[in-house]
């Protein structure tokens, strides 16, 4: 099949049972792939109610089309699980070189099900698939068992590890890739550690057919000279992500000690061209990306920092959440903590999220220096590699951090609660919102629970004004449509939104590729869907899901210290959130209307919309009244239906019903009524 | 043409690999890329070029190498 591997590669870690299914073209067609796949596979194959770190979760891990073929940044790959971090949808997304490997291996999508029965590895060489025993790499670090593994097997294997925070079901475990890269959010290595699932490496030697490789070819040429033309490159492949840390606090949105601030006094010692000079090595790239956009470091132990340590990064989203966040005041700590945070295998934004949050529960006494076992200080990065390993290993107060900010703070009390930076589980990542109001909405709706790129709305905000709410939610929608596309695709989404790369270039490649035709439309079309996938997820997941979920903790809604006023306010919030609930064609509730359900092919989910009977009120004029059970008459359902439906159910022949009216507007046969709907059915000629 | 080396500038990108195979295999596949992308972590970081004998220095490799690291020598 032109563009994808060909397979789904099934591997039941109880029964040790492996198959590989067909991929079917015409699943492709609709899902094509990445994170349609997994969100459409997730939905249907985790039964309702899963525990996540129960034997009934399983892993999805999804290749994109776009993957491994000639295009910039054909690198990404999706996991998706029932989140233990957030109890909902789970999902994360991950560059490097798995992905295009999956591919070569004939592999678009890899399902992990089960629960090995001891620490277990998948050795995946093109047709030749085994669970191997990983006795001798459990309990190593991330980079640590990656190395290994490549020195047992061969270099070129790619590899994904966890490390002892997975193992140890710490609920915001990443998996981790290429000595740097993770999937970092809503605990997919945790699943990882409950299925006993060490690592899998994977090796593929196989072409990946292309539709039109000459048009491909020239398509991908084009692109990569577009990139190459463009001046903004440089400056990317220098700093990468860190290159916006001085933007983020000149914009006051940089997190600073637990969100209590949004500007780091420190932030010059973090910024991306400083840390170019301090302590950069050499750049680091995603398969087939121009921008290298990872940066490889060693920080040097001198008088002045303790440590020694090599290490991918720190990106953006660390030197935010390890570095501003927890006040660590120069680049090496945040370095250090980063490599302290990769080598247990915790995800460094929640991390920094739950150290931050700890810190300032010492600072307010709401945990003392005996619940601790120790003094934790903001700004000491002893503290944060001492929080990170106690939480790693599930030790004394770790135990309960280890839980994330929202449920740890539930065992801490009701005033740390109100420092639980989080929204649905998922903790806050590297951008704060009291004076961005499209990026605040964002978060509130992001799919995952509370991350950034799922839609980074903020220069939006920067670029029409901050305060203004007009237009925002319109324009949430618009970003939280082209981000699964990319996510979809396989592809890094970073060249559109850094460099200003055309949308329009992605159907035309894909077709080349594939051989299937898109228009952009159809694309975001099917972006549309997904989200509403996944919002049905929740739905069917969480009891009592619904609009709370979206809202920001309460601390966004204050003045910080040194402060006059900020824009955000519960009013607004609310208005904003209506008005998004609205265009997407969902209740006030904010859950998918059956019409918006069916407009996007997905009855499918319809049955687990939360469980509410239908009440109408019917009417009946002209001389048909005869074969209805009255003139007027309350009517029941259980599920809703359509007009036809109705009248089959009351046995009456629908040729014999002229016009229809709901609530005293024409409507047609196949209309849904909603709960409250007044029907009237007329005969051809009533009256006359 | 002669290629010119720089290991130090190269981000382990392969992007050589697949337009070499495409241009010289007619294939998508990085795997016949007539050179060879070793990586060296976690330490001390970094990626070594290894150019296979069956390179015949069309250069296409040159022109697609973000970093730079892929040069043509005869211009340096
Ligand atoms: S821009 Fe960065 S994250 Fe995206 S593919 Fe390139 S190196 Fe990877
Ligand atoms: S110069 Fe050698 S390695 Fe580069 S594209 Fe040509 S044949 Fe391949
Ligand atoms: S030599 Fe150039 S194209 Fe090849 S991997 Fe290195 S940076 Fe990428």
């Amino acid at each position: 099949m032109n563009g994808y591997g060909g397979k789904i590669l099934r591997v039941n870690l109880t029964s040790g049972l492996i198959k590989t299914e067909p991929l079917d073209p015409r699943f492709a067609r609709e899902w094509i792939g990445g994170r349609g796949f997994a969100a459409r596979l997730l939905y249907d194959e985790v039964k309702r109610g899963a525990n996540p770190l129960g034997e009934e979760n399983k892993v999805i891990i999804a290749s994109g089309p776009l993957s491994g073929v000639f295009v910039p940044a054909g690198a990404k790959v999706a996991f998706a699980a029932k989140s233990p971090a957030t109890g909902g949808y789970g999902e994360s997304n991950m560059g490097g070189h798995f992905s295009p490997e999956m591919k070569y291996a004939g592999y678009d999508v890899i399902i992990i099900e089960g629960t090995a029965p001891q620490p277990s590895y998948l050795f995946i060489e093109d047709d030749r698939v085994e669970i191997r025993s990983a006795q001798k790499y459990w309990g190593k670090g991330c980079l640590t068992s990656e190395k290994m593994l490549k020195s047992d097997l061969r270099e070129e294997f790619q590899i994904l590890t966890i490390g002892p925070a997975g193992e140890n079901l710490v609920r915001f475990a990443c998996i981790s890739h290429d000595f740097g890269r993770q999937a970092g959010r809503t605990g997919m290595g945790t699943v990882f550690g409950s299925k006993k699932l060490k690592a899998i490496a994977i090796k593929g030697t196989e072409a990946i057919p292309v539709a039109n490789v000459k048009e491909a070819t020239r398509l991908g040429k084009e692109m990569f000279k577009q990139i190459f033309d463009n001046p903004a490159l440089k400056q990317w492949q220098d700093y990468g992500t860190p290159g916006v840390v001085n933007w983020a606090n000149e914009i006051e949105a940089f997190p600073t000690r637990n969100f209590q601030m949004e500007y780091f006094e420190h932030h010059k010692n973090l910024s991306g061209q400083l840390m170019r000079d301090r302590i950069v090595t050499s750049d680091k790239a995603c398969f087939g990306c121009p921008m290298s956009c990872g940066k490889y470091s060693h920080t040097r132990k001198t008088s002045k920092y303790k440590y020694n340590v090599w290490v991918e990064g720190p990106e953006y989203e660390t030197i935010a959440l390890c570095g501003g966040n927890c006040a660590l005041p120069n680049i090496e700590d945040v370095a250090y903590a980063n490599w302290v945070c990769d080598e247990l295998g915790i995800d460094t934004i929640s991390s920094g999220a739950v150290i931050a949050f700890a810190m300032e529960c010492f600072e307010k006494g709401i945990i003392t220096e005996k619940d601790a076992g120790r003094k934790i200080r903001f700004g000491d990065v002893d503290s944060f590699a001492y929080l990170a390993k106690k939480i790693a290993y599930q030790k004394g107060i770790g135990k309960i951090l280890a839980r994330g900010t929202r449920d740890a703070s539930k065992v801490f009390g009701p005033e740390a609660e109100k420092l639980a930076m989080q929204i649905k589980g998922l903790e806050i990542s590297g951008y704060s919102f009291r004076n961005a109001l499209a990026m605040a909405l964002a978060y509130g709706t992001c799919d995952v629970g509370a991350h950034h790129n799922r839609a980074w709305a903020i220069t939006y905000d920067i670029e029409v004004g901050r305060q203004k709410s007009e237009g925002k939610a319109a324009k949430v929608i618009f970003l939280q449509h082209v981000r699964p596309m990319f996510d979809m695709l396989g592809t890094c989404r970073l060249q559109w939104v850094e460099l200003g790369f055309e949308l329009e270039n992605y159907p035309k490649i894909l077709e080349a590729v594939t051989g299937f035709k898109y228009s952009l439309e159809e694309l975001l079309k099917f972006s549309e869907k997904v989200w509403n996938l996944t919002r049905m997820f929740w739905a069917r997941e969480i009891k009592g899901f619904g609009q709370t979920y979206d809202w920001p903790p309460q601390r966004f809604f204050k003045v910080p210290p040194g402060k006059e006023k900020i824009f955000l306010t519960r009013e607004i919030y609310d208005q904003l959130l209506q008005e998004y609930y609205k265009l997407r064609g969902w209740n006030k509730n904010g859950i998918p209307t059956r019409k918006k359900l069916r407009e996007l092919n997905l009855e499918f989910t319809m049955g687990d919309l939360p469980h509410k009977k239908i009440k109408l009120e019917i009417q009946v004029v002209g001389y048909i009244k005869e074969l209805f059970p009255g003139e007027r008459f309350p009517l029941e359902l259980e599920n809703p239906l359509t007009i036809r439906e109705i009248l089959k159910r009351l046995k009456v022949k629908e040729e014999l019903v002229g016009l229809v009216t709901v609530n005293g507007e024409p409507g047609n046969k196949d209309h849904v009524p909603s709960d409250g709907d007044k029907i009237m059915f007329m005969a051809f000629a009533a009256g006359g | 043409m002669k290629i010119g080396i720089n290991n130090s500038l190269c981000s382990g990108c392969r992007v050589c690999q697949l337009i070499c195979a495409l241009t010289c295999e007619k294939v998508n596949n990085p795997k016949k890329g007539r050179l060879e992308i070793v990586g060296h972590f976690p330490v001390p970081g970094g990626y070594e070029i290894k150019m296979t004998d069956e390179c015949n220095q069309c250069g296409q490799c040159v022109r697609f190498c973000p970093m730079g690291a892929l040069y043509r020598e005869d211009e340096e």
